[in-house]
C-alpha cells in the first residue's frame, strides 16, 4: 500500500458568530500518495473549508492534520507559508494567474519563491507547459489565453514547486465541456505518469466521474468514501 | 523577476500611474524652481549688499560696536596696524576707510536725520559697487568741493536735485557741533531702499576740513571671493589686537545673515511639504493597487510567498514610481532653471516692494547641485514611507478571503 500523504483525524472547524457554524464536524480521512480524489457535496457542505484546512490556509478548531508526517496545525504562520511553498500545489477556481506575467513566468514564479536557479526554472516551466498541452503559448499572458488554457497554466504552476500533492478547488467551475475534458485528461495523465496526488473539491459530475476515489461530504461530515 | 513584476504592475493601470508619476515629477520640478529662485534671490540680494555697502568684513573699534558715537574712532596707530594686517593677507583685495557720523540734513523743503558717511572716494569706488548705482552725476569722480551724494529716494523726499544745496549738521568726536552746506553732486539708487533712505556720502577730506582732523570709524574690507567669509574674518582678527574688532557681513547685517542661514532650513521645509503632498498621492495609488490585486496577493500568499517577499515586492513597486518620476522631475527642473537663468523672472510690478527688501525686480534663479541630491534622497524616503501602509494592508490580507475577492 502507498504511504499516506494526508492524515486527518478528529477535524473540526467552527465559524463563530451569532449562530456558530460547524463547517467541518469531525472528519477522519487518509489520502495516500498517488490518489486522485474528489471531495464532493453540495454548496456549503464544508468541502472547500476542508480543502483550505488541508492546504494550511485555515486553522482548525480541533483535530490534527499530518502532511507527510508533519502536523501542520502546530506550525507558526511563517512556517506554514514555507511549508505550503514546498509541499502543496494549489489550483483555484478563478485560475488566479498573475496577469502581467507570461505563461512561462507564471509557472516559474513559484520556483523563484523557492530560490531555484533561473535555468532550472525555465526548463521546468517549459516542460510543464508542454505537459499541459500549451506548447507554443509560453509567451502568452493570461489575458491572451482561453479559460481552459489559463487553468492548464495554473495546473502547471501548481506542479512547478514539486509538491507532495495538489489541492484543486472547483477547478472546472468556470470551464466549458471541452476545456474541462482536456484539463481532466491532463491531470489524470500527470497522476498516472508522475504519481502526483490530486485532491479536488467539486460538485462537477465530470470530475467525479474521472476520480478514482470519491469522498462525499454533507454538513461537515464524511458520509461516504468510495474507491473505484 | 520581482523587479519585472513590480515594473509591469506599475503599468497595469496606465492612466493612474501616469497621473502619480506626473504629480511626483511636477512636485520635484516645482521644488527645484523654488530652490533656484530662492537661492537666486537671496544670493543676489546678499551680493548686492556686500558689493554696494557692506563689504565682506568691516573693522571698527570695540567702542563703536557698542555705541556708534563720533568719538568711537579707530586711532591712527591702530589703523596703521590694521592696514598692515590687511595687506598681509593674500585674500584681501582692498579696504576703504569711512567716517561715520550721525547728523541732520536740511533742504529748503525739510530736515531729516541721516547717517553721513565720509569716504575716501577712490578706495570706496575700488572696493564697492556704489559707483555703478549712480542715477545722476557721479561718485566724486568730478572734482567738486563739498559735494554730497544722496539717494534718489532722499532727493525726492527732500525736494533736492543735482547741484542743489543742502545743509549738514553733525557732531565731531569731541562733541562739537558743525554745520556746513554741501552741493548735490550725485544721486544713487541701490537695491536696498532702507539703506538709501538713511545714508548720504560725502568725501572724508571735506569732513576733515570742517572738523580739523581725520576721523576713521569704519574700514570696509573686500575679499577675493565671497566664500569662507567667516574663516577669512577670523584669520584677520588673529592678526589685530583690541580695540580693533573685525566683523563679517553676517554680523554687520544680521537680517541678511539670518536670511542666508535660514535659507537652507526653509527650503528643506518647502521640499518636505511638497513630499508630504506626494506621500498621500503615492499611498493612495499603491493602496488602490493593493486592494485591486487582493485576489492575486491572496494567491501569492497561499502558494507560499512569505511576508518579507510580499512586503519587498510592494516596496519595489512604490520605489519604482519614485525612481521613474524622480529623474524626470529633476531633469525638467534643471532645464527650467537653466532656461530661467537666461531670461529671469520679471517681477517689475512688485518693484517697490522688492526694493524695500533689497532685491531687483528681475530675479534670476541659480542651480544648487546639492539640492538635487537632497531631493533624490527625499523622493526615495517618501516612496519608502508611502509603501509602508499599502504593504501593511497587503500583509494583513487573509489568503482564503482574498482569493475569493473579499
Amino acid at each position: 500500500m502507498s504511504k499516506a500523504v494526508i492524515e486527518v483525524s478528529g477535524l473540526h472547524k467552527v465559524y463563530e458568530g451569532a449562530v456558530p457554524v460547524k463547517a467541518v464536524n469531525g472528519i477522519d480521512l487518509t489520502i495516500a500518495e498517488g490518489e486522485f480524489t474528489a471531495l464532493k457535496g453540495p454548496s456549503g457542505c464544508g468541502k472547500t473549508t476542508l480543502l483550505n484546512l488541508l492546504g494550511g490556509l485555515d486553522q482548525p478548531t480541533a483535530g490534527s492534520i499530518l502532511i507527510d508526517g508533519t502536523d501542520i496545525t502546530a506550525l507558526s504562520d511563517n512556517e506554514l507559508i514555507d511549508f505550503r511553498l514546498h509541499n502543496i500545489g494549489f489550483v483555484f477556481q478563478a485560475y488566479n494567474l498573475i496577469p502581467v506575467l507570461s505563461a512561462t513566468e507564471n509557472v516559474s514564479f513559484i520556483m523563484l519563491l523557492q530560490d531555484r536557479p533561473k535555468e532550472e526554472r525555465l526548463a521546468r516551466a517549459e516542460q510543464l507547459l508542454k505537459a499541459v498541452g500549451l506548447e507554443g503559448k509560453e509567451d502568452k499572458r493570461p489575458g491572451e489565453l482561453s479559460g481552459g488554457q489559463q487553468q492548464r497554466v495554473a495546473v502547471a504552476r501548481a506542479l512547478a514547486s514539486k509538491p507532495k500533492f495538489v489541492l484543486a478547488d472547483e477547478p472546472t467551475a468556470n470551464l466549458d465541456s471541452e476545456s474541462t475534458s482536456k484539463l481532466l485528461d491532463i491531470m489524470e495523465q500527470l497522476n498516472a505518469q508522475e504519481n502526483m496526488t490530486f485532491v479536488f473539491a467539486t460538485h462537477d459530475d465530470r470530475v467525479i466521474a474521472k476520480a478514482k476515489r470519491v469522498v462525499s461530504i454533507s454538513d461537515g461530515k464524511v458520509i461516504s468514501d468510495t474507491a473505484k | 523577476m520581482i523587479f519585472k513584476v513590480a515594473w509591469r504592475n506599475i503599468w497595469r493601470s496606465r492612466i493612474r500611474s501616469i497621473i502619480v508619476l506626473s504629480s511626483i515629477a511636477i512636485g520635484i520640478w516645482a521644488g527645484l524652481l523654488i530652490i533656484g529662485f530662492s537661492f537666486g534671490m537671496n544670493n543676489e540680494r546678499t551680493a548686492a549688499a556686500i558689493g554696494a555697502t557692506l563689504g565682506h568684513s568691516q573693522a571698527h573699534s570695540s567702542d563703536f560696536l557698542e555705541d556708534p558715537s563720533p568719538s568711537a574712532i579707530i586711532a591712527p596707530e591702530f589703523y596703521e596696524n590694521l592696514v598692515a594686517a590687511l595687506e598681509g593677507q593674500s585674500f584681501v583685495t582692498g579696504y576703504a576707510p569711512r567716517t561715520m557720523l550721525q547728523g541732520m540734513v536740511a533742504s529748503a523743503k525739510q530736515t531729516r536725520a541721516s547717517r553721513i558717511i565720509g569716504v575716501n572716494a577712490e578706495r570706496e569706488r575700488a572696493n564697492t559697487t556704489i559707483a555703478t548705482y549712480m542715477q545722476e552725476g557721479d561718485f566724486f569722480e568730478t572734482r567738486v568741493r563739498k559735494g554730497v551724494v544722496i539717494s534718489e529716494k532722499l532727493a525726492e523726499k527732500m525736494g533736492l536735485g543735482m547741484k542743489k544745496k543742502m545743509v549738514l549738521t553733525f557732531q565731531d568726536h569731541n562733541g562739537v557741533i558743525h554745520k556746513a552746506s554741501f552741493r548735490v553732486s550725485g544721486i544713487y539708487r541701490t537695491l536696498n531702499a532702507a539703506w538709501d533712505e538713511l545714508n548720504i556720502y560725502v568725501q572724508q577730506k571735506d569732513v576733515e576740513r570742517i572738523i580739523g582732523t581725520s576721523l576713521i570709524h569704519e574700514v570696509l574690507i573686500s575679499y577675493d571671493k565671497s566664500e569662507d567669509t567667516e574663516e577669512k574674518t577670523a584669520a584677520i582678527s588673529a592678526n589685530v589686537a583690541l580695540p580693533i574688532v573685525i566683523t563679517s557681513w553676517k554680523q554687520n547685517s544680521p537680517e541678511l545673515g539670518f536670511a542666508d542661514d535660514m535659507m537652507g532650513i526653509m527650503l528643506v521645509l518647502v521640499l518636505g511639504i511638497i513630499m508630504l503632498a506626494l506621500l498621500f498621492g503615492i499611498i493612495n495609488n499603491m493602496l488602490m493597487a493593493v486592494l485591486e490585486r487582493r485576489r492575486e496577493l491572496g494567491m501569492l500568499m497561499a502558494v507560499g510567498m512569505n511576508k518579507r517577499k510580499l512586503f519587498f515586492m510592494i516596496l519595489i513597486e512604490t520605489l519604482m514610481l519614485g525612481l521613474v518620476a524622480g529623474p524626470i522631475g529633476i531633469v525638467l527642473g534643471d532645464l527650467s532653471v537653466r532656461a530661467m537663468m537666461e531670461v529671469g523672472l520679471d517681477l517689475s510690478t512688485k518693484k517697490d516692494g522688492l526694493a524695500e527688501l533689497g532685491m531687483q525686480s528681475t530675479i534670476y534663479p541659480e542651480i544648487v547641485p546639492e539640492y538635487y541630491i537632497i531631493i533624490a534622497v527625499m523622493v526615495i524616503m517618501t516612496a519608502l514611507i508611502a509603501a509602508l501602509f499599502p504593504a501593511y494592508k497587503a500583509l494583513k490580507l487573509n489568503p482564503v478571503r482574498a482569493i475569493r475577492g473579499n
